[in-house]
């Protein structure tokens, strides 16, 4: 019997070519879909792990003022830590591009040719791979840098430039403009030696720790590490030195000074008090030949009387109003005067040489309280001041590095949304299939009937009618995964990443999960669905199935009393093809999910582009590695810091505190009084569900500490995961001068050297930079429009043919009373319009509702701005594509009704 | 002569499977008459039916429907002819079985400018208390009527019957015949009614009987037997 009845197997699929090729097309796609998408994020994530094995990736970097001296670099190897030099300068082409050259690497982030060798002699080069591709570079291709000509010798990757960004605070990577190259050690000092370099030589280590010591402690054996000032040869860091460390300096200088003064002021005051004694007896002797003088002159005027400095005044005033002689008289009179002066004369001497006493008393008092404030400043920098700084100016750590991993990161989402829309997908395939077993055994219900009456087992029976799934659903399964894995599935797929990363060239994995999802799991639902469903069916007896029994459930039972014959008719048609109906349903919803994954994923992407443009006021945003005093020639000062967030769905994001001024128009911000209030910006709403009242921490990894905010207001700013408060406040908070600054928002470019940058940004790179998101996504964005498109399409039609086939009977019998295609399309598939109608009504909404919900899982990775509000022209066009896809596939079944002939209802015999 | 079947031939296969069902049959039925068309299995009694119901096409011949030549007509034009002036009833009723009777019958009604009232035909075929059940809550004689009244709602002018008796029990088919009897009576329909049953051709007006695709013998009774008096159901 099995070999009879294996035979009916292929003339079943004859019969029914149309449906299962239909049904194929569907798996196949589905297959494809998923394995293409999730594959190449596999791809890209996997080999990008391989890369940065097989290439020693860094486990961090960092930069010092001053080169680290090979006693401290074996200190630091006797950690377990390998270090590389991996020093840099940037040289300016003449087209104006920049290339950042490195030595040849040994150890760590190593160089992995895409073609060509590296360089091994000093005329030799090798390019970055992306850069190389956008300039039309290849082996052999000679690059002129000053004066020099080299021949490309290698296109390369390196694991640390997976997202080859100029500066690592660049928001845009322009392979344009920009890449790396790496030449022989020899070459490189030639070019450190040539005036073409733009950027001094940057001392960059990069690191891998192999034991216990961790990125923590060698950042801390970094600070602790000291250097003076005056060994750093960094310009910026030197001006900066002047106006903050360095004002000690002039302390202790000014003090010593005071010192060197009072000492001098002493000395002479001492040296002036020295003849105080002299002055003092001269004055009395002056004082004393006067009156001698006097009471010598009045004797030769025959007036006997010693004159002393007692009776004077008294005695020559008395002489003088006693004469007759008026002459004699006023003599007398400016005798006495002169005499009266001559005393103010001494008594000031006297008066004089009292203070200077009094004033080097005073003078050594001072010149020894300036000794003191000497030794007790010196004494107090020496013990509680550091003057000496860190080494350490930069240091970053593999995870928080963004041109490491960039791709890897990017395709998360992709890998997200492949593996939804695969259970997605699962769940509607095995829908479909249950609907063409349930069809198939009910049409077969007869035979299968007459057979078990007729002795055949419920195995037999079970492997003859899973057969043909079984191997239908197998080698569509098998076509689409190997499709998938072919370069129009996965390689396409990854062609985007390829476009904008530097990477070398991936192997395809065969993920067993991946082959297993594929080409096992879609003949394995087949089975299983169809074994469940024919043990049901075998469940009735043999008459039952011969008869074809059907259960009718109450709803079939539903009155309709009272509504038109066509209402009437649909509803019951309807009600009759719940189960294809409710596939309709369901492969609409699923093609809605899958299309408004496609539209959110361009939403968000072009809103990205859109806000930040449009929130981007300023045309430059400058930030000082170190602060400033001297206000710009024009722009909008600003002091702030950057500092991550808290984890979310497990990932940090750096965010910036902006302190800014009340008049800076580039925000429309009203900054909140209180020091602990913020208002956040619209990203950071959305990104880390933040509302008014909420607590925003933020945390300052490298001095280690956490600040709390309030939540007091939400700008309308989707730019940056950023948050404002006032610039003094700022200041308060991050420890700034009253007139510090070291951001500066203008509408004009500032001449700043970049070396005193730590960020640069003008509006054009920025937006440049997240208009790359809708081309990055594109290919993802199209397949799965024209995924959804197609299983709409598929199901839809497969559902209604089912809908007819199931029908056929019946549509017969009303082409014998004599109703013709256009009525019976009207009685059959009709009813199915408002199915769709209000299936879309219904399901459009809340497919866009549940993948908004979705999408801040799939991009949990990204620091952008949740915007997913759609253009509502976008829900009307899919509404509408929907519908004129129903009046499409309705047409087409028309065809499929002209070909059921009356005569089949006469076939029909119990 | 409201039915006039001029030489039809009717063949199927080809080669070696080359079958030739109908090989010249004529024959007339006038207006209002009820016509039994009996023969063997494979006779070709169904297949004239079929073509004389424009469901299947013939090779040759003619078949004139109320002064209308059928053959050859258009798919669309012969569910036209269908729709204006035929009535099917089946062996196996053929009813739509998600359906309720009413609703059964209303599919037809819907086909005419004209149809009859829906409730005096539903209590002269006994099936006003039946009206809202489904076909399968229905005895095969309900059924039946069901169909039956399914092909008299639109008012037709041929009624096809294709064994309507073949799966009733004695009395049943007794009510169904005596129910045909009464519709050609009132309503005046030309009837066709293809039978194995030998009683029921003492009940026409006119007896043809086809035997290998031809007619072997074509006559109308001198005596009608109502349906209720006939035996051997």
């Amino acid at each position: 019997m099995k070999k009879v009845l294996s035979k009916r197997i292929f003339r079943d699929f004859k019969a029914n070519i149309g449906r299962y090729l239909a049904l194929s097309v569907v798996i196949a796609l589905c297959m494809y879909l998923v394995i293409s998408i999730v594959g190449a994020a596999n791809m890209i994530i996997k080999g990008t792990k391989e890369h940065q094995i097989r290439n020693h990736v860094e486990d961090g970097q960092f930069e010092t003022f001053v080169e680290l001296t090979d006693e401290q670099i074996s200190e630091l190897e006797s950690f377990n830590i390998t270090l590389e030099r991996q020093f840099s300068i940037d040289v300016r082409l003449n087209n104006g591009d920049t290339l950042r050259i490195f030595k040849n690497r040994e150890n760590i982030n190593l160089i992995e040719l895409v073609d060509g060798s590296l360089a091994s002699d000093d005329s030799q080069i090798v390019i970055e791979r992306r850069y190389s591709e956008c300039n039309g570079i290849s082996i052999g291709s000679t690059i002129t840098i000053s004066d020099t000509t080299y021949i490309v010798s290698g296109i390369a990757t390196t694991p640390d430039y997976d997202n080859p960004k100029e500066e690592i605070s660049s928001t845009a990577t322009d392979s344009d403009s920009f890449g790396t190259a790496f030449v022989t050690p020899s070459a490189y000092e030639e070019l450190l030696n040539s005036d073409i370099v733009t950027k001094a030589e940057i001392y960059r280590y990069a690191f891998v720790i192999n034991g216990d010591f961790s990125a923590e402690d060698l950042k801390d054996w970094l600070t602790a590490h000291k250097i003076e000032a005056d060994e750093v040869t960094d310009e910026a860091f030197l001006e900066y030195w002047e106006r903050s460390g360095g004002r000690i300096d002039d302390l202790q200088e000014g003090i010593d000074e005071l010192l060197e003064g009072s000492d001098e002021l002493m000395d002479g005051i001492t040296e002036l008090c020295d003849n105080n004694d002299d002055l003092n007896e001269a004055a009395s002797a002056l004082v004393d030949n006067y009156f001698d003088s006097a009471s010598s002159s009045l004797s030769s005027y025959g007036i006997n009387v010693e004159l002393t400095e007692y009776n004077y005044y008294d005695t020559l005033t008395a002489l003088s109003e006693n004469t007759p002689n008026t002459a004699m008289g006023e003599s007398l009179t400016e005798l006495r005067d002169n005499l009266e002066s001559i005393l103010v004369f001494r008594d000031g001497i006297t008066e004089y040489t009292n203070g200077t006493s009094e004033c080097a008393d005073g003078t050594e008092e001072l010149r020894d309280g300036i000794s003191t404030l000497d030794e007790e400043t010196d004494e107090f920098i020496n013990d509680k001041l550091d003057m000496s700084i860190s080494n350490l100016s930069f240091f970053l750590e593999a995870s928080d590095n963004i041109r490491i991993s960039a791709a890897a990161n990017d395709v998360i989402l992709n890998y997200q949304v492949g593996l939804v829309a695969g259970v997605i997908i699962m769940v509607l395939f095995t829908y479909v299939i249950s609907v063409f077993v349930v069809h198939n055994i009910n049409s077969e219900s007869s035979i299968i009937g007459s057979l078990y009456a007729l002795g055949a087992t419920k195995n037999d029976l079970i492997t003859h009618y899973i057969t043909l799934p079984v191997i239908i659903c197998f080698i569509s399964g098998l076509v689409g995964s190997l499709i998938g894995f072919s370069p129009v599935g996965i390689r396409y797929q990854t062609a985007d990443s390829y476009a904008y990363y530097s990477l070398p060239d991936f192997k395809t994995i065969y993920e067993p999960y991946l082959l297993f999802y594929g080409i096992i799991m879609p003949p394995l639902v087949a089975a299983v669905v169809n074994n469940l469903i024919i043990h049901r069916k075998l469940s009735s007896t043999a008459l039952s199935l011969i008869r074809n029994e059907q259960k009718q459930g109450k709803i079939h039972k539903i009155s309709l009393n009272g509504l038109g014959f066509i209402k009437k008719f649909q509803i019951r048609q309807m009600i009759n093809e719940l189960r294809s109906g409710l596939a309709i349903v369901l492969g609409l919803f699923i093609s809605l999910l899958i299309v408004m994954m496609s539209l959110d994923c361009y939403t968000l992407c072009s809103n990205v582009a859109k806000d930040t443009k449009n929130d981007t006021h300023y045309e430059h945003l400058y930030m000082y590695k170190f602060a400033q005093e001297e206000l710009p020639e024009e722009g909008y000062i600003a002091y702030g810091s950057s500092l991550k967030t808290q984890r979310v769905f497990g990932y940090t994001f750096d965010a910036f505190v902006y302190g800014i001024t009340d008049d800076n128009p580039y925000f429309a911000v009203e900054l909140p009084a209180a020091p602990d209030e913020v208002v956040i910006s619209e990203m950071m709403h959305t990104k880390l569900n933040l509302n008014i009242g909420d607590t925003l921490v933020l945390c300052d990894n490298e001095e280690n500490k956490l600040y709390a905010f309030n939540v007091a207001g939400i700008a309308d700013y989707s730019a940056q995961l950023c948050c404002f408060m006032s610039i003094d406040n700022a200041r308060e908070i991050f420890g700034a001068e009253e007139d510090e600054y070291n951001i500066i928002f203008s509408d004009n470019a500032l001449e700043i050297p970049s070396n005193e940058l730590v960020l640069n940004l003008d509006k054009a790179g920025i937006t440049k930079g997240v208009e790359v998101f809708v081309d990055l996504m594109s290919g993802l964005i199209f397949i799965l429009a024209f995924a959804s498109i197609v299983i709409l399409i598929l199901v839809m039609y497969l559902m209604m043919k089912v809908m007819i086939d199931r029908s056929s009977y019946s549509i017969s019998l009303m082409k014998v009373f004599g109703f013709k295609g256009k009525d019976i399309k009207k009685l059959y598939i009709n009813g199915n319009f408002y199915l769709v109608v209000i299936g879309t009504l219904i399901l459009l909404p809340l497919a866009k509702l549940i993948m908004d919900a979705l999408y801040p899982y799939f991009i949990s990775n990204g620091a952008i701005n949740i915007n997913l509000n759609v253009n509502p022209l976008y829900m009307l066009g899919i509404f509408l594509m929907v519908i004129i896809l129903y009046f499409i596939i309705s047409t087409v079944l028309l065809i499929r009704i002209s070909k059921i002939v009356p005569a089949e209802a006469l076939k029909n015999r119990e | 002569m409201y039915l006039k079947v001029k030489d039809i031939k009717k063949s199927y296969g080809e080669g070696g499977s080359y079958n030739q069902v109908l090989k010249g049959v004529s024959l007339n039925v006038q207006e209002g008459q009820m016509c039994v068309i009996q023969g063997t299995s494979g006779s070709g009694k169904s297949t004239l039916l079929n073509a004389i119901g424009g469901l299947d096409t013939v090779d040759s011949g003619s078949i004139v429907v109320d002064g209308k030549e059928i053959v050859g007509l258009k798919n669309d034009s012969l569910s036209d002819y269908r729709k204006e002036n035929l009535g099917f009833i089946f062996q196996f009723y053929n009813l739509v079985p998600n359906l309720t009777v009413r609703e059964n019958i209303e599919v037809c009604k819907y086909l005419s400018d004209d149809p009859l009232d829906m409730d005096e035909l539903l209590t002269t075929l006994g099936l006003v208390e039946h009206q809202n059940k489904f076909p399968s809550q229905l005895s095969g004689g309900q059924q039946q009527r069901t169909a039956i009244a399914r092909a008299l709602i639109k008012n037709p002018k041929l009624l096809l019957c294709d064994e309507p008796t073949g799966a009733l029990d004695s009395k049943t088919s007794r009510d169904i015949l005596i129910l045909l009897e009464e519709i050609n009576r009132k309503y005046n329909t030309t009837m066709l009614i293809v039978t194995h049953n030998n009683s029921i051709k003492n009940m026409v007006h006119k007896v043809i009987i086809i035997k290998d695709g031809l007619i072997s013998k074509d006559y109308e009774n001198e005596q009608i037997t109502p349906a209720n008096m006939l035996e051997d159901l």
